[in-house]
């Protein structure tokens, strides 16, 4: 009576054995390209990298052991027969064992620890010759600015929003601020995270070491749209870098097509400007992203493809795209022709 | 031995029916306290669960809108209060409130109207949160509540001031409870049962008191000058008037990381009541694990700041905190191998309590492994604030602790109710959750890994991530497959259960040398306490037989208990409409103050104690 009836011990066993292969599918097969930080793209989250992977064969290694022995014990030592009272030998316990595991397992943690010490001795320091970023954590965008770099006849910086470039192989420094809430500042695949935390300025340094788009999005619970503080980083050979800043730096194109000079005129009309920078124009508010360049970016709010149905839906009716952010709040008061939708569209769009 | 009473009578007109509610709502009996406990957390555990599947509904796929994101903030929030200050915590505390003066062979707490009291406390102060849904809104800054994100600028509306004064009336709660428990078991153990004999679920206990007394005083600072910051115009938490958002973090953590010894230890205590009686040996190394305990207990207070690593603290500091938080694994390590020494060489009875108890081991120690991960700094720089740390705590909390609650449930059944539960829905049980749990958290370890932060409310399509949170849901649904059949099973067995007579089990604890359920009064008799296994000493006759111990009982013609009192349910009310109408209005609070006032000069006047 003791026992599990032997049908349902198999059952049981078809059951753990679909978990354990459903777990054990390799997740890279499945996965499309996730961010993953054991693909690490900088020195840092290499070395990150590194430190886990020890950490994960000593892992596997003791619960494998611990594992066998729960399974030896439980197969070797069920009790039998119909339930008749089988008394084993009482043993209260042995102090050579107790001492044997207990350092046992302060030797590994201490291995463990050397490891962590010296990775944590190998990130420390930012390089002197690390190019500055400003990064401002908003709700819920992100603002990157790049104080080396002036617009053309003026002493402001060069300013983006959700897409931060760098320059492959140059270490670049990040100046994290907030004037709201925390947030995080984490691409896996570069580094680990720096909150970004109002009332003090921390700072982290990446240098990327290959060409290429970098997944990344707060990782602090920061209000309603969390979710869709996302951005990607570019990192762009040194050349291609140089050549992108010079365009940041110059002043929005004129609108050349009448539609988009009718929605330049709306976009100061009906109160973008009051939110939004587009240098060279009349627009210089600082409370939203900077669209100065907008066409250049590859999403809408981080979250949508930059298509011109996708910019409408957007300007028109930004609550459906990212439910509660902060933009709606104004924008609901401020109703829209499709027509007029249709012509700040094409303006936004032609900011090259 | 005291007739046998159904748990709770079955009431046949209005005034038996009315009779039971004032039998309950007034008793002082530490058996129907715990009984009450456990209920209330039952129903708590229902709305955490509900909020726990709305949640991976809405993330079994990308860009799902099955809620809002404002609610997803705040069914979030309230699925980690719930677990862990109206399910966990309280559930644990109602084991103890049973068990623990049945373990030391005492008649009752020391103080059995703040007993009581702590049950009303913790009781109104869950209603007095769950009302936030209805008075504008929850709270939605999750269960650390980091701010500024608490701020009445970000967070508008009235959910932050019922999750502050919800939690500060259950907090209240928890420090009379563990007064109560450290008197309790320091001064009201049986002739005989030393320190070194008690049941290791009573030394869990005993240290869990103690981290409860240090720990909350923290939280509760940390919410009050919250609720100042947001109701009275201070700014302690606001860089602009000279505060820091990192207070809130360093005083929420300095209670929230003891929080998870005060979940965990008991469950400890509560495995190492199981493990023992089905592998029919006493526990291996009791020393060992009594001391990892109580070394458990004082590291806990070392470790805080590992919850902090990504908010620019200096790299010694962080290591310093990452090598404290490394060598907790020390003590964890020890229980987890006498818990494995224990079994081996026995005669391992696998029954449902049993199934639970090694599952426990072998998933809390994927929690403990993760730990390691997290302990170590440039790790955690990665891990942190990911779905990994979401599976981490998981299979510490639900691996862990719920694993051993579940256990626990049907270990003690018999001895609360006296019936079994079914052993076949009971297997069901167990493997519906086992799978369940582990495909619901397990793929959480690589969406960590993949990048995915926690509490985002919906995620893009393309990263990678739809599979595993499928896996995740369909797991989710698994385990609340699980827990329905647990619940036909309690039902079911509580009228129609085999009757389980005093020692179903054969256990060997002083809980099994009385009737099932106990008479109000606990004991005819106690047998002599000469070992830590009492009953194992009666049945091996090595003390005296059975029939020895019977007659040398001692008859105490007059037991002494305290009478049932009103008093506890009057100061609790008051308590809660002082906190209550720090929100709605304080002609509440003036009358929360009069009730109080009035409850106190009752309970102190009262007669029979």
């Amino acid at each position: 009576m003791w026992q599990i009836a032997r049908r349902r011990m198999r059952v049981a066993g078809a059951l753990l054995s679909v978990l354990v292969a459903s777990v054990l599918v390799p997740a890279r097969v499945l996965a499309s390209e996730p961010p993953w930080f054991l693909d690490p793209a900088s020195e840092q989250a290499a070395l990150i990298a590194r430190l886990f992977n020890i950490e994960l064969a000593v892992a596997v290694g003791v619960a494998v052991v611990i594992w066998s022995l729960i399974l030896f014990v439980v197969v070797r030592y069920r009790a039998r027969g119909d339930g008749t009272d089988q008394t084993p030998k009482q043993i209260h316990g042995n102090n050579a064992l107790e001492i044997t595991w207990t350092v046992g397992t302060a030797v590994v943690l201490l291995f463990i620890f050397v490891i962590f010490w010296q990775t944590m001795g190998a990130l420390a320091a930012t390089p002197a010759e690390a190019m500055e970023v400003n990064v401002y954590g908003k709700q819920w965008w992100w603002e990157f600015e790049y104080p080396g770099y002036t617009r053309e006849g003026s002493s402001e910086p060069v300013r983006t929003g959700n897409e931060l470039y760098i320059p492959v192989g140059v270490p670049v420094k990040f100046n994290l601020y907030s004037d709201n809430v925390i947030h995080s500042f984490w691409v896996p695949r570069l580094n680990g995270k720096t909150d970004v935390i109002p009332g003090q300025v921390n700072t982290t340094w990446f240098q990327a070491d290959e060409p290429g788009e970098y997944y990344a999005q707060c990782a602090e619970l920061c209000g309603v749209q969390h979710a869709g503080m996302r951005f990607k980083v570019y990192a762009l050979p040194q050349e291609e870098w140089e050549a992108w800043i010079e365009s940041q730096r110059k002043p929005a194109v004129e609108p050349s097509t009448e539609l988009a000079q009718r929605g330049a005129q709306l976009f100061l009309a009906r109160g973008c400007a009051g939110c939004h920078t587009i240098y060279g124009t009349n627009a210089a508010g600082r409370v939203g992203p900077d669209l100065t360049h907008f066409a250049s970016r590859n999403t809408v709010a981080a979250v949508l493809p930059q298509t011109s149905s996708n910019v409408g839906l957007w300007v028109q009716n930004s609550d459906l795209v990212k439910p509660g952010n902060i933009m709606w709040q104004t924008m609901k008061n401020i109703p829209l022709s499709a027509d007029e939708v249709e012509a700040l569209t094409a303006y936004l769009l032609s900011l090259k | 031995m005291a007739t046998r009473t159904e748990p709770i009578a079955r009431p046949s007109t209005l005034a038996t029916w009315w009779d039971t509610v004032v039998e309950w709502a007034t008793t002082v009996d530490h058996k129907k306290v715990g009984i009450l406990y456990i209920l209330a957390s039952i129903v708590f555990f229902l709305f955490g669960g509900i909020e726990a599947l709305m949640i991976r509904t809405q993330l079994a796929g990308p860009e799902l809108r099955f809620i809002h994101p404002q609610t997803y903030n705040e069914v979030l929030t309230m699925h980690g209060t719930t677990m862990v200050f109206l399910v966990v915590m309280p559930i644990l505390t109602g084991f103890g409130n049973y068990f623990v003066p049945l373990m030391i062979g005492a008649r009752d707490m020391a103080f059995p109207r703040l007993n009581m009291l702590g049950f009303w406390l913790f009781f109104f102060g869950g209603i007095l949160l769950y009302l936030s849904f209805l008075s504008g809104g929850a709270p939605d800054a999750g269960w650390f509540a980091y701010a500024p994100l608490t701020d009445d600028t970000f967070s508008p509306t009235r959910g932050m001031d019922f999750w502050i004064l919800g939690l500060t009336v259950t907090g209240i709660a928890s420090i009379t409870g563990s007064i109560n428990f450290v008197v309790t078991i320091l001064n009201m153990r049986a002739p005989g049962m030393t320190l070194n004999r008690m049941p290791i679920f009573v030394w869990t206990t005993l240290v869990t008191a103690f981290l409860i007394l240090f720990a909350f005083p923290s939280l509760t600072v940390a919410t009050i000058f919250l609720f100042f910051d947001r109701n009275f115009g201070t700014g302690f938490y606001s860089p602009e008037m000279g505060g820091t958002p990192l207070l809130w973090q360093h005083l929420f953590w300095f209670f929230g990381h003891p929080e998870v010894y005060i979940m965990i230890l008991p469950s400890f205590g509560l495995i190492s009541e199981m493990i023992p009686v089905f592998s029919r040996k006493p526990i291996f190394g009791y020393a060992a694990v009594v001391y990892a305990t109580v070394a458990i207990g004082f590291i806990g207070f070392t470790v805080w700041a590992h919850h902090m690593f990504a908010v620019g603290m200096p790299p010694v500091v962080a290591a310093s905190f990452g090598a404290a938080s490394m060598i907790i694994a020390v003590p964890t390590a020890i229980k987890i191998f006498n818990w494995v020494g224990t079994m081996w060489g026995g005669s391992l009875r696998l029954r449902t309590p049993m199934l639970f108890a090694i599952s426990f081991v072998a998933m809390f120690l994927i929690g403990g492994l993760t730990g390691i991960f997290l302990a170590t700094v440039p790790v955690d720089w990665q891990l942190t604030d990911s779905y990994f740390v979401v599976a981490h705590f998981h299979y510490v909390l639900f691996g862990g602790a719920f694993m051993s609650i579940l256990g626990a449930a049907y270990y003690w059944f018999p001895k609360m109710t006296g019936r079994m539960m079914d052993e076949r829905l009971g297997f069901w049980n167990w493997l519906l959750v086992f799978v369940g749990f582990n495909l619901t958290f397990f793929p959480m370890h690589i969406l960590g890994l993949d990048g995915m932060p926690r509490r985002i409310a919906t995620y893009g399509a393309g990263l990678g991530w739809d599979f595993w949170n499928f896996v995740s849901t369909v797991g989710a649904y698994m385990i609340g497959a699980g827990m329905i059949i647990f619940f036909i099973n309690f039902f079911h067995s509580l009228r129609n259960g085999p009757e389980a007579g005093d020692n179903p089990w054969e256990g060997w604890t002083l809980e099994w040398a009385t009737a099932s359920p106990p008479p109000a009064h606990n004991f005819d008799g106690l047998p002599p306490i000469t070992s830590r296994r009492p009953l194992w000493d009666v049945k091996l006759n090595r003390v005296l037989t059975p029939e020895e111990v019977k007659a040398r009982l001692v008859k105490d013609e007059h037991i002494h208990l305290p009478p049932p009192s009103f008093w506890p349910l009057v100061v609790g009310l008051g308590v809660v409409l002082i906190a209550a109408g720090m929100i709605y209005t304080y002609v509440m609070t003036v009358l929360g103050v009069l009730t109080w006032v009035i409850g106190v000069l009752g309970w102190i006047q009262e007669k029979g104690y």
